[in-house]
């Protein structure tokens, strides 16, 4: 017995120091199962519709993605901070939740080729004169937190601007709606909808900030996983599918350096 | 344990913390005054021989307590952003922790206004005090000091309750941590390091609380207990 | 509202509750050890206590939440939503339930202790026969009372760890609705429901207790 206890502590030791190499790729497969991050607070990517089931193109595309792969899908819920934290503690296999590549995220993460692309914008209703980020001076900006939105417009954004951070797109959208805060970073078809939500609002783009990528993020060293994808997304943008989902749930095409993969 | 734990972000994001935490005790001072004149007038009108009084404070003390501070939040700030209401985001916070703790608040002064002796009273009102002069120093004060204790340790719990604020947007300590997570993919090491603060915090502002109560309760601080 | 957005609601009503009850079980087991600890004879296990519980009482629940959530990852464990929500509000429950027990214990007369001691009964024999059922009676108002607050505090799970109680599940409802007032008020009535009765019963508790 003496023995024994010292025995059993060495063996976790061993059992739990033993770095596990991510081949999620095999796991998947052994499981039948695979686990994707989406934010479903995120419309028209990601969404819960009338029934209270999961929606929006992020989530078609993730759909499509599963049963290509011949597994089932798991939706596993996060919001925009958690993606990449989700991802990096085993709790989703990989993130398809308008994840956009940069280098920050890069240092965490690994990303596979783009499926889709959006503009993150500067938007505030028609009766305020903004150009540029000066005009921002004093204003108050919402935006979500952990969000390229967030980052780009943190970085320009003038130092008497408050930039007015909330913990999902919900909020944000709420913030905004509501007309507590004017001046938004977001993209086209948040403000979009934020204009139908509220029409009296007249929100207008007023500069581009950046145009943004979105990969399907795996974890670091996860190469047989993004290889897969990198396959599955050119083929199924050479044949059109995943532009005609892109289509379907968010109304235009895919710009063409996404679509013209190599 | 393969982790290798990272605290360098402490160094770049010192400043963004420090106002963070600025905010949670700015959040807290406001709500803890406000909800302690709040619910002491609550308490008031709780333990009047008017119905029309008694019942809606009974109503709005019950009703506070019993429901969660999240939930109150989410009424109030997403519920007032629905009807159009432009409200600032602080003041909506600051409105939130007060009505919550207005309540609390209300209960434990009751608990204190009831426990003088209505001799007390009495006695106060054959020697000629004005109605004023009553409630305040020979209910009020003496009330205040026998709960004070109590009334500490919930104001403390108060200040703990602000981190809650961050998921309606205030960037107090915790939404200023959820912002450095954001960056950094420290989750674990920036949780370390509020668990310091806030654990921190609470020793400072206890010892603050104790302190102006032997400042402003005299009998506590020569007798060190109360009537 | 439609049929199902209402049942989604209801989902979220039966997470509280799963949570309240795992919560109270082991709040309640862990909370009562460290409440014998900090009556003990031995002023290390009682310093232990101690510390264990004016420690948890400096830390709010979102924290804890967050290093049960994230903290067991660095041994390359990943505790689902549900598990790291009950690892968090037990260790929180267990320090508000020890001081309690402990003020209770406390407070049977030392007569009690001594005669217990004059029968001849050893340390374990005066707790369980003598101490512990009288301590029972006088905590528990303050126990039911504390039921309370355990019920209320779920709604911190939705934060960080997204189990899906009620406040989650309110949430998302108000997401792809927008009907705040119409979400947020039911899942308020829902807890109202729970709770109101739990501290009704902890006054008549209390007050039978005056009685005697």
């Amino acid at each position: 017995m003496k023995k024994l206890i010292p025995a059993l502590f060495a063996l976790a030791a061993v059992t739990v120091c033993v770095p596990v190499l991510a081949d999620t790729l095999a796991d998947i497969k052994a499981n039948k199962t695979i686990k994707v991050a989406i934010d479903l607070g995120n419309p028209p990517f990601g969404l819960n519709n009338q029934a209270m089931e999961p929606d929006g193109f992020d989530v078609h595309a993730a759909q499509m993605l599963a049963a290509d792969l011949g597994v089932r899908l798991d939706i596993v819920p996060t919001t925009g901070p958690n993606r990449i934290p989700f991802l990096t503690t085993n709790r989703a296999d990989i993130v398809v939740s308008t994840l956009a590549n940069t280098p920050e995220r890069a240092k965490v993460v690994d990303f596979s080729l783009p499926y889709a692309a959006v503009l993150n914008i500067v938007a505030a209703p028609k009766s305020i004169k903004i150009t540029g980020p000066k005009d921002l001076a004093g204003m108050r900006i919402a935006a979500t937190r952990g969000t390229t939105n967030d980052v780009e417009v943190t970085k320009i954004a003038p130092p008497t601007a408050e930039v007015v951070r909330f913990d999902d797109e919900a909020t944000t959208l709420t913030s905004v709606t509501s007309g507590q805060i004017k001046v938004v970073a977001q993209n086209p078809l948040m403000v979009r909808l934020m204009n139908e939500k509220n029409p009296s609002l007249n929100l207008e783009q007023k500069f581009i900030l950046r145009q943004i990528q979105f990969g399907i993020g795996v974890r670091k060293g996860d190469d047989a996983l993004k290889s897969w994808i990198d396959g599955w997304i050119k083929t199924n943008m050479k044949n059109g599918k995943l532009n005609a989902l892109y289509k379907k749930d968010i109304g235009a095409d895919l710009p063409p350096e996404i679509t013209n993969v190599q | 344990m393969n982790y290798t734990f990272d605290f360098s972000f402490l160094a770049e994001y010192r400043p963004m913390l420090m106002q963070g935490l600025l905010m949670t005790l700015q959040l807290s001072a406001l709500s803890t005054l406000m909800g302690f004149v709040a619910g002491t007038g609550v308490a008031y009108l709780r333990v009047s021989n008017n119905r029309l009084f008694s019942i809606p404070a009974a109503i709005y003390v019950e009703f506070i307590r019993n429901t969660p501070l999240l939930i109150q939040a989410y009424f109030l700030i997403f519920g007032l952003a629905s009807i159009g209401v432009d409200l600032p985001i602080m003041a909506g916070a600051v409105i939130a922790l007060t009505i919550n703790v207005s309540a609390y608040t209300a209960e434990i002064m009751r608990a204190g206004i009831e426990s003088i002796h209505k001799g007390q009273i009495e006695a106060a009102h054959c020697l000629g005090l004005s109605k004023a002069q009553v409630f305040f120093r020979v209910v009020l004060a003496p009330a205040t000091e026998r709960v004070y204790p109590s009334l500490v340790s919930q104001y403390v719990l108060l200040m703990l309750a602000t981190s809650i604020l961050s998921a309606v947007g205030i960037d107090e300590l915790f939404g200023i941590a959820a912002r450095v997570q954001s960056i950094t993919f420290r989750n674990f090491e920036v949780f370390i390091v509020l668990g310091v603060l806030y654990v921190a915090l609470s020793f400072v502002v206890r010892g603050a609380f104790n302190l102006l109560g032997k400042l402003v309760f005299p009998r506590l601080r020569r007798l060190g207990t109360p009537l | 509202m439609t049929s199902g957005q209402l049942l989604f609601l209801l989902k979220g009503f039966e997470g509280t509750l799963v949570l309240s009850v795992l919560t109270f079980v082991f709040g309640g087991s862990l909370g009562f050890v460290v409440s014998l600890m900090k009556v003990s004879d031995r002023w290390w296990v009682r310093t232990v206590a101690s510390t264990y519980i004016s420690g948890l009482q400096g830390l709010p629940l979102l924290v804890l939440m967050g290093l049960a959530f994230y903290g067991p990852n660095i041994w390359g464990i990943t505790l689902k939503p549900l598990v790291a929500a009950v690892l968090a509000l037990m260790f929180y429950a267990a320090a508000y339930f020890a001081e309690i027990w402990q003020g209770c214990i406390k407070s049977v007369p030392k007569s009690q202790w001594e005669a217990a001691e004059c029968l001849g009964m050893s340390r374990v024999q005066r707790m369980r026969l003598v101490i512990l059922p009288q301590a029972v009676k006088i905590s528990l108002p303050p126990t039911v009372g504390f039921m309370v607050q355990i019920v209320k505090n779920t709604s911190i799970a939705s934060l960080i760890v997204g189990y899906a109680e009620l406040a989650y599940n309110s949430k998302i409802l108000n997401n792809s609705t927008f009907q705040p007032f119409l979400y947020f008020g039911l899942a308020a009535l829902l807890y109202f429901v729970i709770c109101y009765p739990l501290s009704v019963l902890s006054k008549k508790m209390e007050s039978r207790l005056i009685q005697r």
